[in-house]
């Protein structure tokens, strides 16, 4: 994944080739309906014909330089159609409006990944709602706060398929405020290593195989390309 | 506030704005309590209270998938671990680096000549002492492990909507039941009159906003101490004197300290 945190600068087509294929794939970016469309699909409409409109992601996690106009508009969504297999499930439509500035042409993205189909993991699949008009009136379990407690309770709940739930959150799925490595991680992997070969095969566990893999991540430290307005940037002035 | 105990001087608290909450900015340190901790937490309630370290024990196992370290690393440090504190079932991990500084060895053997210092099996055994402690990572893509990629993303499930930037701005009660929440957009938050939506619980209203918010809320919901809600004109649901009080962190002590000896790595990078 460190090629995925390290862009700082446009990547080529090759590299978001490479990107996609890893597991965090920028999957079905290839656009199936425009998002017009998608969005005319009333909710319930959709639960009806077997639709489920999937959950946008940040486009942040993975080009982070991409600046876009305003946090709502970085996601990409898409519908999910049960039943069919991966290869089909995920048909996304892009919905950002990037900044002139944005080091990446979306052609180069449409290009780029055809080759990839399959519903990437770690890319979130429940509801994601970002305007109080998409939530419905009644749930069986409304929770508010989408923390570390939150998140743990509703995920227990939502086993039963049955029951409902919304979490009401504050904050927003945000690249720009977790910092996804820690510290004192070190990581025993040349930079270039193959990515499809578990971080957890150290090279060598001695500092001198050890020193290409922390020289890699000291620039790994996620950039901040968001707005001000849109996140942290830090602890308080205390 | 200032704090007594501190000279009356004032810190920050820290908590996350994310979805995760503040396992999405943590130290990413899976460390536990001490077993004495949770038990006087149990005491409060009563001898036999569930909230005691045994009480407790099967969900600090649930809510984590423990990874043993890589067996070099382990090798090189002479790591230890005890696998029994910890659970295999969760989507959150907790992992080891895998490189390690040699000087650790060094560190913790010095510490095993001062007297009186217990060293426990685990850092989840709930004993004080030194001990190796596992991150709070996923170890295939070495990023965080946290509340989000565990019981968030990897789920697909048209029953679980989560909301963002929206600010819940009161808890709504039938008499003293909770049945609803209202809230606002945050974005909506400086105009001149922002939209309030509501929403309604058939069964529950789950207060998990954390250690400030949740009873900042339920103030200003009218749950709390009555003298205090009455002086903020906010109508009393229920008095309850203890909510917003006796609020209690943990403190971090860090010693940094320069060795006389040449230890490894004895490199320039």
């Amino acid at each position: 994944m460190e090629d995925r945190l390290c862009l700082k600068r446009t990547p080529s087509l090759h590299e978001i080739a490479k990107l996609s294929r890893l597991e965090y794939a920028v999957a079905g970016l290839l656009p199936s309906l425009p998002w017009e469309k998608l969005q005319a699909i009333p909710r319930r409409a959709a639960d009806h014909h077997g639709l489920h409109l999937v959950a946008n992601f940040d486009l942040r996690l993975f080009f982070p330089h991409i600046v876009p106009e305003d946090n709502r508009e970085l996601s990409y969504s898409g519908i999910r159609i049960p039943g069919e297999n991966p290869s089909s499930e995920l048909r996304t439509t892009p919905r950002v409006a990037m900044h002139r500035q944005s080091a990446l042409p979306f052609w180069a993205l449409l290009f780029a990944v055809p080759s990839v189909f399959s519903l990437p993991r770690g890319v979130e699949r429940s509801t994601l709602l970002t305007k109080p008009s998409d939530v419905e009136k009644t749930y069986d379990y409304v929770i508010i706060g989408g923390g570390t407690s939150g998140l743990t309770v509703a995920d227990r709940l939502t086993e039963d398929n049955r029951t409902k739930v919304l979490v009401i959150e504050y904050g927003e799925l945000s690249a720009c405020f977790f910092k996804v490595l820690p510290d004192s991680v070190g990581i025993c992997k040349p930079a270039d290593a193959d990515p499809s070969r578990q971080a957890t095969r150290p090279t060598s566990c001695e500092w001198q195989a050890a020193l290409p893999g922390f020289r890699h991540r000291s620039s790994c430290t996620p950039s901040r390309p968001c707005r001000r307005s849109t996140c942290e940037t830090g602890p308080p002035a205390s | 506030m200032p704090q007594v105990n501190l000279r009356n001087r004032t810190t920050s608290v820290l908590i996350g704005k994310a979805v995760g909450g503040s396992s999405a900015v943590n130290m990413m340190m899976t460390v536990r309590g001490t077993e004495d901790d949770y038990n006087r937490w149990g005491h409060f309630f009563s001898n036999s209270s569930d909230w005691s370290w045994k009480g407790l024990l099967p969900y600090f196992r649930k809510a984590l998938t423990f990874h043993a370290p890589d067996a070099a690393v382990a090798k090189s440090v002479n790591m230890t671990w005890d696998a029994s504190y910890w659970g295999n079932t969760s989507g959150v991990s907790t992992s080891w680096p895998t490189y390690q500084y040699p000087a650790t060895k060094a560190v913790i053997d010095a510490w095993r000549e001062v007297p009186g210092v217990e060293f426990p099996p685990d850092s989840g055994s709930g004993k004080p002492g030194v001990y190796w402690y596992p991150q709070f990572m996923d170890p295939k893509t070495v990023t965080r492990s946290y509340a989000r990629t565990g019981h968030y993303s990897n789920q697909n499930r048209p029953n679980y909507h989560l909301v963002t930037g929206q600010k819940v701005t009161k808890i709504l009660f039938d008499g003293t039941t909770a049945t609803g929440v209202s809230f606002v957009a945050v974005s909506a938050l400086k105009g001149a009159a922002p939209v309030t939506t509501t929403v309604t619980a058939a069964k529950e209203v789950i207060l998990a906003a954390g250690g400030i918010h949740s009873p900042q809320l339920l103030q200003l919901s009218g749950v709390g101490p009555k003298d205090l809600l009455t002086s903020a004109k906010i109508p009393v649901i229920a008095n309850l004197p203890g909510v917003g009080q006796n609020f209690q962190d943990h403190p971090m002590i860090q010693a940094t300290f320069s060795c006389k000896c040449r230890l490894p790595p004895a490199v320039s990078p």
